[in-house]
């Protein structure tokens, strides 16, 4: 029995080496400029870095189906207040707080896949009403100062670390990253979603259902955009508005350094992690250099125009 | 002249010459490289290498204005109509008559348009909509447009390939007018007997090479079919013994319609293939839309094996049997940006899957067997479908199917920019499945692949069937005919 088919599956594409590359260029130049750098501090970004890597992995998600999400920050924040509200500092509301977080995400993927496949919305419009519509839910529900907060205990979720060398957060963003690599690469359905993806009508016309794919996706999308929510709130411990709201360009950011595609057909979940470690890395070096906020929007403006300058130079030849 | 796309050549050193009130048919199949030519003289391309002369003097137009400017006209074959201008405002856009404030003279040029009309003897209101004109009227915008510039050169691609029988001799017949007013010509056209009647001079391109070029008088049809095809017809087409007439029809169509297509009725023999003709836009593309589910039938019967079946969705087709190759490969067929194995596999995979997940090996190995079986030329098995040539791209849509063996095959226009070499191995393929009892239709615009692989010939015209013809009589100018859809034609048809 032969592994290839499978191992070729693996294969890291071309674009997360390039990622790869610019994420060890980062690292020195932090490494340079803060004097001592460890593995361990590189772990504990890694940390920090897992929310944002989640919500970046649903974004890959659906710009493999040719889309956007621009609700994925506000489907996060909207689960931060309602964990947060759900939980309200007692360990002992877990269930029900962990699982009226997850419907509510759930509720908002099923809406944008409708709007999307029943309405025949472009999913760029119909994804940024779906977040106006959740940041101003949010507002009307909590009158602007959420309540609540998250048990000490739920906190080891972000905090813990395994034996002290391994993140559970990073535990849950790897999990994540390689579920959905199975799903992908190994299933019937991710099979369809990915020829769904790279072309619409080819799929439809091979008898392909491309619209239920098209609703799973952004199920899957909001459902992520959920959990990285969850992870988000572990970290801050309370309800915070607008706390990811930065995580919707960021997102489209990272996944488009990590190689995924406007025209659909690519997911790369190495390179989305990838992806969101570079912006994450960006902050620090930034914070490293004591260089104003300012100098983040630019400095990740110039890494996608790299990052995709790149990938076309190796296109045309 | 050469020209190459990236590391396709389109075409390998052409030359030739056309006097002044000459008209040159510039013959070949698809993807011979015609519309390439026709580009670069036009301007809208640059050659790689190689020159042209007009008049005596260098001509290397950058752009279409500066072929216009020195009297090179082109009337495309897919015309470039805008939707919401007038016939008349299409024919002299940029053009427009001004009045000294520069403001445009709308009853002027509609005065000038309507006198350009009749001159022509085209029988067209110059205030209609783009829009609203079905495609033979929009072909003669075109025409128009490009004669209105009174060109020293005209380039007519294809212009009679939608024009109905007595259209094309009014557009011929003005051919012979504009020749004798010194204006020369080249004229594009898959009809042999238009070349045959019009032309003073024939080239003949193949794979971008000039295989033919021949004065009236050298030439006859065959001389022709032989120099673009390159060998003779019965080696392209597969030798197939005729079906029998006892076999059971396998697919019928009782009254069958929707919006965009009057009921039909037709009945398909197993192992039969039949070819559906017809001059373009009359129907073809509902039918093949119907058949494959992606527009369906809402009225009518359809019995698949004498039992009735549904073709309300594409996915419902193919449950039913239905395989369908659909003209645009690119759009409707591939996923260009993903590997020859994921695009070659969808129904093997789906036959093999366990508890939903890739049969992984299976895939692979069918695809390695498809790709070695349709000797489709390409690195490897991931490379991205669409990198490949037109030819390999239809050989991996046809290769899907293997793994599930229709009952009836439905082919659309199935070698459309598709080499010589290609073209033979796809209609052999399609000879071996009609001998295994698949029921085949194809509907095609090239009267040469219809006449060499049907069994028999019906003709479409305005969405009705308006002719049947058996192999025995077919002719190219009786299918043309029937296609034309005279009256009596028609009610001979209703028999059927």
């Amino acid at each position: 029995m032969s592994l290839a088919p499978f191992i070729a599956q693996l294969r890291p594409s071309a674009a997360s080496l390039r990622a790869l590359g610019l994420l060890v260029l980062l690292l020195a130049l932090l490494l340079v400029s803060s004097g001592a750098f460890s593995g361990q501090q590189l772990l504990d970004n890694a940390r920090q870095a897992a929310p944002l890597g989640i919500i970046v992995l649903a974004q890959a998600l659906i710009l493999m189906m040719g889309r956007l999400d621009l609700s994925v920050g506000a489907t996060a924040g909207l689960a931060n207040v309602v964990l947060a509200t759900s939980f309200a500092g007692d360990m002992a509301n877990i269930g029900t707080a962990l699982a009226l977080t997850l419907i509510f995400g759930l509720a908002v993927g099923l809406a944008n896949g409708l709007l999307v496949v029943v309405l025949r919305i472009p999913a760029f419009l119909a994804t940024l009403a779906m977040s106006l519509i959740i940041a101003g839910g949010l507002l009307v529900f909590t009158g602007g100062s959420p309540r609540g907060s998250i048990p000490a205990s739920f906190r080891v979720v972000t905090e813990g670390w395994i034996a002290g060398v391994l993140p559970w957060s990073v535990v849950v963003w790897a999990l994540v990253a390689g579920l959905l690599s199975v799903l992908v690469h190994f299933t019937m359905t991710g099979r369809r979603m990915l020829l769904s993806g790279a072309n619409m009508r080819a799929a439809r016309l091979n008898g392909i259902a491309s619209d239920r794919m098209v609703i799973l996706a952004f199920m899957l999308s909001s459902l992520l955009a959920t959990l990285g929510g969850i992870l988000l709130s572990a970290i801050t411990g309370m309800a915070t508005i607008g706390i990811a709201d930065s995580y919707t360009v960021d997102s489209i950011a990272a996944a488009v350094i990590g190689g995924a595609l406007f025209s659909g057909g690519v997911f790369l979940p190495l390179g989305a992690a990838l992806g969101a470690l570079i912006l994450f890395i960006l902050q620090s070096l930034l914070y490293v250099l004591s260089l104003p906020p300012a100098a983040k929007f630019i400095m990740q403006g110039a890494i996608i125009v790299v990052a995709l300058a790149l990938a076309n130079l190796k296109k045309e030849r | 002249m050469s020209k190459a796309f990236g590391r396709n050549p389109v075409l390998r050193g052409v030359s030739f010459t056309l006097e002044r009130g000459e008209v040159l048919a510039l013959v070949g199949e698809n993807g011979a490289g015609k519309s390439t030519l026709m580009n670069i003289i036009s301007g809208g391309l640059a050659q790689d290498s190689g020159s042209m002369t007009l008049d005596g003097l260098d001509y290397r137009p950058a752009r279409p204005v500066e072929a216009m400017r020195r009297g090179v006209a082109i009337a495309h074959q897919e015309t470039a109509i805008m939707p919401d201008l007038t016939i008349a405002e299409n024919i002299y856009f940029r053009r427009e008559p001004r009045n000294a404030l520069g403001l445009l003279r709308q009853a002027r040029m509609h005065a000038d348009c309507t006198a350009l009309l009749a001159g022509l003897g085209f029988a067209l209101d110059p205030r209609a909509l783009g829009h609203s004109l079905p495609a033979a009227e929009r072909q003669l915008v075109e025409i128009a447009r490009a004669i209105e510039r009174r060109p020293k050169l005209l380039v007519l691609d294809e212009p009679t390939a939608s024009l109905s029988a007595h259209a094309a001799e009014t557009v011929l017949a003005l051919m012979a007018r504009l020749k004798e007013q010194g204006t020369s010509i080249i004229f594009i056209s898959h009809r042999m007997s238009e070349i045959m009647d019009a032309a003073d001079r024939a080239v003949v391109l193949k794979d971008g090479a000039l295989t033919l070029e021949a004065r009236r008088g050298d030439f006859d049809r065959d001389d022709l079919i032989q120099a673009m095809v390159g060998r003779t017809l019965t080696m392209v087409f597969p030798e197939r013994p005729a079906p029998s007439s006892k076999a059971k029809p396998v697919f019928e169509l009782q009254s069958a319609g929707n919006a965009q297509l009057p009921p039909m009725t037709l009945a398909l023999r197993s192992g039969e293939i039949l070819g559906i003709a017809g001059l373009e836009g009359q129907g073809q593309r509902p039918l093949a839309r119907a058949l494959c589910g992606a527009d369906p039938f809402t009225q009518g019967t359809i019995l698949i094996d004498g039992k009735a079946a549904s073709l309300s969705s594409p996915a419902a087709a193919i449950a039913s049997g239905v395989a369908s190759i659909p003209d645009d490969r690119k759009h409707d067929g591939l996923a260009l940006s993903l590997p020859i194995r994921m695009n070659m596999s969808l129904f093997a995979i789906s036959e093999k899957a366990r508890f939903g997940f890739l049969p992984l090996r299976a895939e692979r190995s069918f695809a390695q067997d498809a790709r070695a079986r349709f000797s489709i030329r390409s690195t490897d098995l991931e490379q991205p479908v669409g990198e490949l040539s037109g030819g390999n791209q239809q050989k991996v849509v046809f290769a899907r199917w293997l793994a599930h063996v229709p009952k009836i095959l439905v082919l659309y226009e199935p070698t459309k920019g598709v080499d010589v070499q290609s073209k033979s191995e796809i209609y052999h393929l399609v000879g071996e499945l009609a001998a295994k009892g698949v029921g085949v239709i194809v509907i095609s615009s090239d009267l040469i692949e219809l006449i060499g692989l049907s069994d028999r010939i019906l003709t479409l015209y305005e969405g009705r069937l308006s002719g049947e013809v058996e192999r025995a009589a077919f002719s190219e100018e009786r299918i043309m005919a029937l296609a034309s859809g005279p009256a009596d034609m028609a009610r001979e048809a209703a028999h059927v």
